[in-house]
């Protein structure tokens, strides 16, 4: 293993190798922070280029990309209230906050450390347990994975701010927008009203997400003309060591740390689902929930750290089972292939080369992108000085490109509008959108993995009960709802018996 | 029947009747029958029953009326915006993206500067407007057609005279 990264890192450390790494980390901090946009966009773009390239350069371009675009992603959410990227969702909720507070640097140099600190030891962690973990991950069957996606969702509505019932409606909404396109199982196509070939792909996720963010968001601001004063108020300062911040939620820290280390490590699942699961594990176990959605800083350090301890977790069954952790490996996995690679559990016996790369690369990244998120923070806000109409109309048409590019087609663009009127009626409506995203992200894999457990299984799906890991994660998400719905029952029975006691010492005293 | 709540009586309905809509076309559906596997139908029909429980809920425990939303006037700005959006797709098609987005650009732009900018002159900001859609629409098409190779729409008319 120690010659392979000495070479990895000779490798590296060529100027073409340093190019690439510093060229693709920028370029993902940039594109991530953008709204939409977002470093996959930069691979699919990239993909062609994979062709004329160096294997391991290409690998290495790739990975600090996708490490740039994961880091950068939480720009985006503070300084301007859109996700950079769907990993960066719930960076928002507490975020963005501070930024209206007036003091966005906190949530910045909370943010851009934790960032920092979840990448790097992830991807050490996936060097040295590549094996080891692939050799459990293969006892993981459907089952387990389908009721990780149960328990996750659960668990966003179970977080869902509003109306807990609104919440799940959202969810049922999402399973069958999901289901809209091609069966995954039997490749027919499902409510492609009149076999029109535009839904035969489903509704795609990047132009849902440039309509319900990015379009919807600027619109109701325009209308509700809240962001002319905000935007002229901001003051952003130098990077501070967030020492007090960390050292007050080492646990939580770890915690986040370590679960986005095992969602990212499990497939389909990777940042998103690894931010909001750290975000709602925190936010249930905090003994004081009042700041939260109101400038927690936990809020952005848990959803922070755990996205990027994704990217360690993804790589490992990327490079250990050839399986895809996340939408970015997907690339990665195209990338390889035009170079005639199989991504596959051979990869590190035939080309350890190629694999020592990207790990090697993957660090030096997250160190080329800390000491820029670092120096360079004075630099993000940039966006934010730019009057606001400047900024607005040109998120707009990068929105539209985007939902354009997402699919090639009209209809991307057609979803985002389709989309920006759903968020209105949502929000109009009190049904809040993040269950419903999630929801929407999930289902695919959900039902893949779902129907996939009830064909393997020899006793009509007892496996997901009987199973251990399986059985775990339906008893936590099931037991995440019932807290959401029994607790303001609890409470609510707390609080009249509190007034009934209050009106007879009353009564008493009179 | 007094209505509590008009807008979760909306979506309660709503939710509803988009559930039973759901069903009927679940089994209208053609379903390959594979040994072990619950179907096509089933995803979506947990969709709809979830969707039919919540809605029935929301109808029958409807919360307190919320405060409002958006007022006339905002409704009519969010309307404006959305227009635009249609606006930059109707374009998209028929003039393309090298023409589209310095104009969806300038629109944007000198609409909202009336918000952000409005001690400027009508002039000022029409020009500013004009300029920055110039530049900036310049820079999207070197970004994305030169730099990201892209391909992106160029125009049913230009396409009619190619």
């Amino acid at each position: 293993m120690g010659e392979f990264f000495l070479q990895a890192l000779k490798d590296c450390f060529t100027l073409q190798g340093i190019v690439f790494i510093i060229a693709g980390s920028l370029a993902g901090v940039i594109l991530g922070a953008i709204p939409g946009l977002g470093s996959s966009t930069l691979l699919v773009v990239l993909l062609p280029i994979a062709y004329k390239m160096d294997p391991k350069m290409c690998m290495a371009l790739f990975i600090s990309v996708v490490i740039g675009g994961m880091s950068g992603g939480c720009i985006g959410s503070i300084l301007l209230g859109i996700p950079g990227t769907s990993s960066s969702l719930c960076t928002v909720w507490d975020g963005y906050e501070f930024t209206k507070q007036g003091d966005p640097v906190r949530a910045l140099s909370a943010a851009v450390t934790s960032s920092f600190l979840g990448t790097v030891p992830s991807v050490i962690v996936a060097i040295f347990a590549c094996r080891v973990i692939a050799m459990w991950a293969v006892n993981l069957g459907p089952w387990e994975y389908a009721a990780l996606c149960y328990c996750a969702i659960l668990m966003v509505v179970g977080l869902s701010k509003g109306n807990l019932v609104k919440g799940m409606l959202g969810v049922g909404l999402a399973m069958f927008m999901a289901s809209i396109g091609t069966d995954p199982i039997t490749a027919r196509g499902r409510f492609v009203f009149g076999g029109n070939f535009s839904f035969l792909g489903g509704l795609n996720l990047i132009s849902i997400m440039l309509g319900l963010f990015a379009s919807k968001i600027i619109m109701l601001e325009y209308a509700k003309q809240e962001k002319a004063d905000q935007s002229l108020n901001i003051k952003v300062g130098k990077y501070r060591w967030p020492g007090k911040d960390l050292g007050h939620n080492l646990l939580g820290f770890i915690r986040s740390w370590v679960l986005g280390l095992v969602i990212g490590f499990l497939p389909g699942l990777g940042g998103p689902v690894a931010s909001i699961m750290a975000y709602s594990t925190e936010n249930m176990l905090a003994k004081d929930k009042s700041k939260w959605g109101k400038g927690e800083i936990m809020g952005v350090i848990s959803g922070e750290t755990a996205k990027n301890s994704a990217i360690g977790g993804a790589l490992i069954p990327l490079i250990a089972l050839g399986i895809p952790g996340d939408a970015s490996c997907v690339q990665f996995i195209s990338a390889l292939n035009t170079k005639g690679i199989t991504a596959s559990p051979m990869l590190i016996r035939e080309n350890p080369g190629i694999v020592y790369v990207i790990f090697t690369a993957a660090l030096i990244s997250a160190i080329v992108i800390g000491i820029y998120e670092t120096i360079g923070m004075p630099t993000f806000p940039a966006l934010l000085k730019i009057p606001y109409h400047y900024l607005y109309s040109i998120i707009i048409v990068l929105a539209l490109t985007g939902a354009y590019m997402s699919t090639q087609s009209f209809f991307g663009l057609f979803v985002a509008l389709f989309s920006c009127i759903l968020g209105v009626i949502m929000d109009l409506l009190g049904v809040s959108s993040l269950p419903f995203l999630m929801a929407f992200i999930l289902s695919p894999q959900l039902e893949m993995y779902l129907r996939r457990g009830f064909t393997y299984s020899s006793t009509g799906g007892s496996e997901f009960f009987t199973r251990p890991i399986s059985c775990a994660f339906i008893v936590i998400g099931t037991a995440v709802l019932i807290y959401g719905i029994v607790s303001p029952i609890i409470k609510k029975g707390k609080k009249s018996k509190n007034d009934q006691a209050r009106e007879q010492a009353a009564e008493l005293e009179d | 029947m007094k209505i509590k709540n008009k807008k979760d009586f909306a979506l309660g309905l709503g939710s509803i009747l988009i559930s039973l809509w759901i069903v009927y076309e679940c089994f209208a559906m053609e379903v390959l029958d594979r040994k072990g596997d619950p179907g096509s139908r089933m995803f979506p029909l947990i969709g709809a029953a979830i969707m039919f429980i919540c809605g029935l809920v929301v109808l029958i425990k409807p919360g307190k009326e919320s405060k409002t939303f958006l007022t006339k006037e905002q409704w009519k700005a969010a309307a404006v915006i959305f227009g635009i959006y249609i606006l930059a797709v109707v374009l998209f098609w028929l003039v393309g993206f090298m023409i589209t987005v310095p104009i969806i650009l300038f629109i944007l732009t000198y609409l909202m500067s009336a918000l952000s900018r409005p001690n400027d002159s009508k002039k000022k900001r029409l020009i500013q407007s004009l300029i920055y859609a110039v530049i900036a629409g310049a820079l999207v098409y070197v970004a994305y057609v030169i730099g990201l190779q892209a391909k992106l729409p160029t125009g049913l008319l230009f396409e009619l005279f190619e």
